[in-house]
């Protein structure tokens, strides 16, 4: 890194580049360690993620109380800005706004709770939690990166340790998930590559181009960038772009047809790095293209554009698809990773809903989603631990035997129903009234139901055939949930009650800047 | 040369001249002594040491004697520039790398060593030569001493068939190609009455294709024969056949050297002499590239050889590099300098963890548990690998970085895409190779002890490859196009 | 006895084309080493032709560096099928079929 300081000469504060990096120095610690010390690595990665846990919260809490330092550019806040790479104008520039708060702390509480999640893993501990910590680094990274090269090379960063964390410490087909996940991503990923170049030479280029993501949205809603662009197949440039960075997004969301990595990484993966690629890698795509797609579309997001309406479709058609396939299921966690598919399906939906309410919606989808699937798949892998499958019709009365447990799944099972009272709930029905209130939207939300109708169907089948009737005879001697085991799933059960009965906690941290970002995405006019 | 050279200088003593071919005059002499002592060092590493020095030396010269300004000598053959600065440094640091990795095996098997080396540094010669060359007879002499050169080092091992056979066929695929420079040479001087660049670009654009559409024909020939020396699809075929009969480290210099020099001359040829036609040329190269990459990407798919999958993978980034070619400005060529900085560089990386593994090292399927036996061997392959496949932060998201966006800025997005999703099926081939290390458990011993020479090797190019990534700019900030 | 300048163009193209059938039908590997010496002194031919059309010696400088470069090529040529004999006795183009996957 080169250079001082670009903008201001005041000292600017490190808390978004302690989040970040912190882990990275666990990493290195770890890596420093003998392999032998198991359980000090353990402590050392728990330190090491326990820390960005720590900023996130204090941060949080300042952007709700609204008392963090002065607003930055459009509402960001704590931003750090420095150059890196002066011949391309690229720079380091993190910035944190109320979209990216909430998603920074449910980043950050996962990767913790992954840590507690991952104690009993004992091959190659070292490489495991060193390779978990990359992986925070990657993902706080993405969800502060203001400056769009910055911001690829964040997403390109956790490629790696999640294809390792599948492929080594997966299941039987690891290696088949692994490589299907890495594949899947970076075809994605550099179709993005190619609109962000693109965008950066239609900015000025070499001699006056930029990376700002902030001022490229500027530039693009004005038209500045269209000036004698390439187009593309007779789509203009902002079209052909658009279009370029959703499947790069869309990709990781991942919408019906490009979600069939997502049930194979996730029966593979081990349970922590399924709750960290459910609760927080799903996300960065929808986060993705609230930050950066939609607002270098403003053209195309017209309410009622076709852009809107096949945006819209996309969704309901994974809220439905996933549900029925997600039905269908007879291993719990792919049923769960199918639930997945149509719960981010809501968060697309109400994208297209292109309102306050949707969008509301679809950013406390992304904070609830993270914390009742990471739940979801601590819950099958408590099961599984003890019971070595996943067989849905092999369970039956665990209820009897392991009522804490029990009590707790099903919290995370009725908030991921959308039980009025727990946080899915709000999240979905602001999304399903956003999207009704939408002309353009208004049958997808109707037909969208049917997801929630479906949902409701196969989670409570689920409770019926794992928790319910008579115990199976071969689980006399299981036992119930372990200490460590509660202590991961208690802080997401408590968050789903919370969100659920107290909703404002978490909508009045984004309310302003999604408030903005509607403003911006439909109303004409620099 | 006598006559009407355009950029001729007024013609001073003769030293002039020779101090802008120091470098070049250090590996010729180097190489005449290697070869006057060739029986005494036999079994000694004088050679080894002599070419390391050589080779430091020259690239330190290379730079300590570059001039200010770009100076043309020995009447308008040659120049000395940025671009032969780069291009001398990179193919110095090429031969230094080899001549560390290629210990084990000039020491396992009978290969003479003295006459290793001397050919190494002859071929390191002409390479340099045909990147400061600008005329047309120095860029063919200059090729044709490397090629020459580098047909021998594939065959040195007389006694093996396999050997013999690569030879065979690089060489008479070798000597139909220069058949074909040679004679777009000699179209180009008929019609243009010059053989320098200089002069070749004024009588083009007096009298261009568009009213002389014969030049199509010295045009296409010379892209031709450039493009065989790059192997550049279709001019390709002999690549993945000399690279798996020649030994790993001659197979690394043909990759990581001959690649460099021949984009050096095609970037030349195409900025300089054929400036003018950029429409045509970049019509042309376009195909190149886009053929290169399709094929070298699609078929490393079914290598199990190394060396061979490593062939196909510098078909595939040949094309990368002519992708900068395209816009016919100085930009789009230093965007390829970038690439082709970056490219030696893992490239050699990638040979090294071979030759590192000796005989285990060239066979795909025997990487298996590489990861739990030989870590820091299975990580720095996973390092050079990914930069192959162009993740950041590694310098060859870099390189794909400048080159993509050399391609977009000439209008070329087609291609752009393209390139990047050809990059997502190598990507395929590159996993493999690290789903073998790292997720399938040792199916044998251990590998033995990797020679202090070689380790060295490896480190360098991991260096470069990793400081590449973080900060580009540092390194391939001089990347200056003619 | 001037000859005219299309003449000898058209020569050396027949030549050189003959050089080029020759090395792509041809598989016997001295024929094909024969071919491409045909190629190269069609374009010495062409070299020396245009040579003294234009009235520059460059041409025939460059022709006289192409003879010295083809004697060396063959030199390296029959070294290495010398080589190949002596472990393959006999072996033309269609037997060196090791390296293939």
């Amino acid at each position: 890194m080169q250079g001082g300081p670009v903008s201001g000469g005041g000292a600017q504060p490190i808390y978004l580049t302690l989040l970040t990096f912190a882990p990275l120095l666990g990493m290195l610690a770890i890596l420093c360690i003998p392999k032998a010390k198991k359980e000090v690595i353990r402590t050392v990665a728990a330190a090491a993620t326990l820390l960005p846990l720590v900023i996130s919260i204090f941060l949080y809490v300042q952007d709700w109380n609204g008392t963090g330092p002065s607003h930055g550019q459009a509402g960001m806040r704590f931003v750090e800005k420095h150059g890196w790479i002066d011949s391309f104008h690229i720079e380091y520039f993190l910035g944190m706004d109320g979209i990216s708060a909430p998603i920074i702390l449910l980043s950050c509480l996962l990767f913790f709770i992954a840590v507690f999640s991952s104690w009993t893993i004992n091959k190659g501990v070292k490489g495991y939690f060193a390779l978990l910590c990359l992986l925070e680094v990657g993902v706080n990274g993405c969800f502060l990166s203001l400056d769009f090269f910055l911001f690829y090379v964040f997403w390109e960063l956790m490629l790696l340790p999640m294809y390792f964390l599948i492929g080594i410490w997966g299941g039987p087909r690891r290696e088949y998930a692994a490589i299907k996940f890495f594949l899947y991503t970076l075809a994605g990923s550099v179709l993005m590559l190619v609109a962000l170049v693109a965008i950066y030479l239609q900015s000025g280029g070499l001699e006056s181009g930029t990376f700002n993501i902030l001022q490229l949205q500027e530039l693009m809603k004005s038209g500045a960038l269209q000036e004698g662009a390439p187009s593309l197949l007779g789509m203009d440039f902002q079209t052909w772009t658009f279009w370029f960075l959703f499947l790069g997004f869309a990709v990781k969301i991942p919408i019906v047809p490009l979600h069939t990595w997502l049930p194979d990484a996730h029966v593979e993966a081990p349970t922590a790095i399924s709750v960290i690629l459910a609760g927080i890698l799903l996300k960065l795509g929808a986060y993705g293209m609230m930050r950066i797609n939609f607002p270098l579309g403003t053209a195309l997001m017209e309410p009622g554009s076709g852009t809107t309406i096949a945006i819209g479709v996309i969704g309901m058609v994974s809220i439905v698809y996933g549900a029925f396939v997600a039905m269908a299921q007879t291993d719990f966690k792919r049923l769960v990773a199918y639930s997945s598919v149509s719960h981010m399906g809501f968060v697309i939906l109400g994208f297209a809903a292109l309102n306050d309410m949707g969008m509301n919606g679809a950013a406390a989808q992304l904070f609830n989603h993270g914390t009742s699937s990471a739940m979801m798949f601590l819950i099958v892998g408590v099961v599984y631990d003890r019971v070595h499958h996943r067989n849905l019709n092999d369970f039956g009365g665990l209820g009897l035997k392991m009522p804490y447990y029990s009590g707790l799944a099903t919290v995370g099972l009725f908030a991921a129903l959308g039980l009025p009272g727990l946080a899915n709930f709000v999240s979905e029905i602001m999304i399903l009234i956003g999207a009704f209130n939408a002309p353009h939207t208004q049958w997808m939300a109707v037909v969208s139901v049917i997801g929630i109708v479906i949902g409701a169907a196969y989670i409570l089948w689920t409770i019926q055939r794992v928790f319910l009737g008579k115990l199976n005879p071969k689980y006399e001697e299981i036992t119930d949930i372990d200490g460590r085991e509660a202590f991961c799933q208690i802080p997401f059960a408590a968050l789903c009650v919370l969100f659920g009965v107290a909703p404002f906690l978490l909508l009045d941290v984004f309310r302003d800047s999604i408030k903005s970002l509607v403003t911006f995405l439909t109303v004409a006019g620099g | 040369m006598i006559g009407t050279v355009v950029t001729q200088k007024a013609s001073g003593p003769v030293l002039d001249d020779l101090v802008l071919v120091v470098p070049e005059l250090i590996f010729v002499g180097t190489a005449l002594l290697l070869i006057l002592i060739a029986r005494r060092i036999r079994k000694t590493p004088v050679a080894i040491v002599l070419t390391v020095a050589a080779a430091v030396a020259a690239a330190l010269s290379a730079v300590w004697f570059a001039p200010a300004e770009p100076t043309t000598g020995f009447a308008g053959m040659i120049t000395v520039d940025g671009y032969a600065t780069f291009f001398r440094v990179l193919i110095a640091a090429t031969v230094g790398m080899t001549t560390l990795l290629s210990v084990r095996s000039i020491v396992g098997e009978e290969v003479p060593r003295g006459d290793y080396h001397a050919l190494l540094l002859l071929a390191a010669t002409g390479m340099m030569f045909s990147a400061s060359a600008i005329d047309l007879l120095t860029l063919y002499l200059g090729l044709e001493l490397t090629t020459l050169c580098a047909i021998v080092l594939v065959g040195i091992k007389v006694d093996r068939p396999l050997a013999n056979e690569a030879a065979i066929k690089y060489f008479l695929l070798a000597s139909f190609a220069s058949a074909l420079l040679l004679y777009g040479i000699a179209l180009t001087y008929g019609a243009t009455g010059a053989t320098d660049f200089a002069g070749i670009a004024a009588a083009l654009s007096k009298e261009g294709l568009a009213s002389a559409p014969f030049l199509l024909v010295p045009l296409g020939l010379v892209t031709a024969g450039l493009a065989f020396k790059i192997a550049a699809v279709p001019f390709h075929a002999w690549a993945p056949d000399a690279y798996q009969g020649a030994s790993a480290p001659v197979a690394a210099f043909l990759a990581a050297g001959s690649k460099a020099a021949g984009l050096a001359a095609l970037g030349r040829v195409c900025l300089v002499a054929f400036g003018s036609e950029t429409e045509v040329l970049s019509l042309l190269l376009a195909g190149l590239a886009a053929l290169s990459i399709i094929a070298g990407s699609v078929l490393a798919l079914s290598q199990t050889d190394m060396k061979r999958l490593l062939a196909y993978s510098s078909i595939a980034h040949a094309g990368y590099a002519v992708l900068g070619l395209l816009a016919g400005t100085g930009e789009g060529v230093s965007a390829m300098m970038t690439y082709a900085f970056f490219y030696v560089f893992m490239t050699l990386g990638a040979f090294g963890v071979v030759i590192a593994l000796g005989k285990r090292g060239e066979e795909l399927d025997r990487y298996q548990g590489l990861a739990s036996q030989r870590p820091g061997m299975a990580a720095l392959m996973l390092l050079f690998l990914l930069s192959l496949t162009g993740i950041p932060p590694t310098a060859g998201f870099a390189a794909k970085f400048v080159i993509i966006q050399s391609a977009v800025r000439a209008d070329h997005i087609a291609l752009a895409i393209l390139a990047v999703v050809c990059s997502v099926i190598s990507a395929f081939i590159y996993m493999r190779v690290v789903v073998l290390m790292y997720m399938k458990d040792p199916q044998e011993a251990a590998p033995s002890r990797v020679p202090i020479a070689v380790t060295v090797a490896i480190a360098l190019a991991a260096l470069v490859t990793l400081v590449g990534g973080i900060s580009p700019g540092s390194l391939t900030a001089w990347a200056v196009s003619p | 006895m001037i000859v005219p300048m299309s003449t000898v163009l058209a020569v050396s193209a027949i030549l050189f084309g003959i050089g080029v059938f020759g090395f792509l039908a041809r598989r016997n590997i001295i024929l094909m080493l024969v071919s491409t010496e045909v190629m190269l002194n069609a374009v010495n031919l062409s070299l020396a032709g245009f040579s003294q059309h234009l009235d520059d010696p460059r041409g025939q400088v460059l022709a006289l560096f192409v003879i010295a470069v083809a004697a060396a090529e063959a030199a390296v040529g029959l070294g290495i099928v010398i080589a190949l004999n002596r472990n393959k006795p006999g072996a033309g183009v269609g037997d060196l079929t090791d390296l293939k996957q």
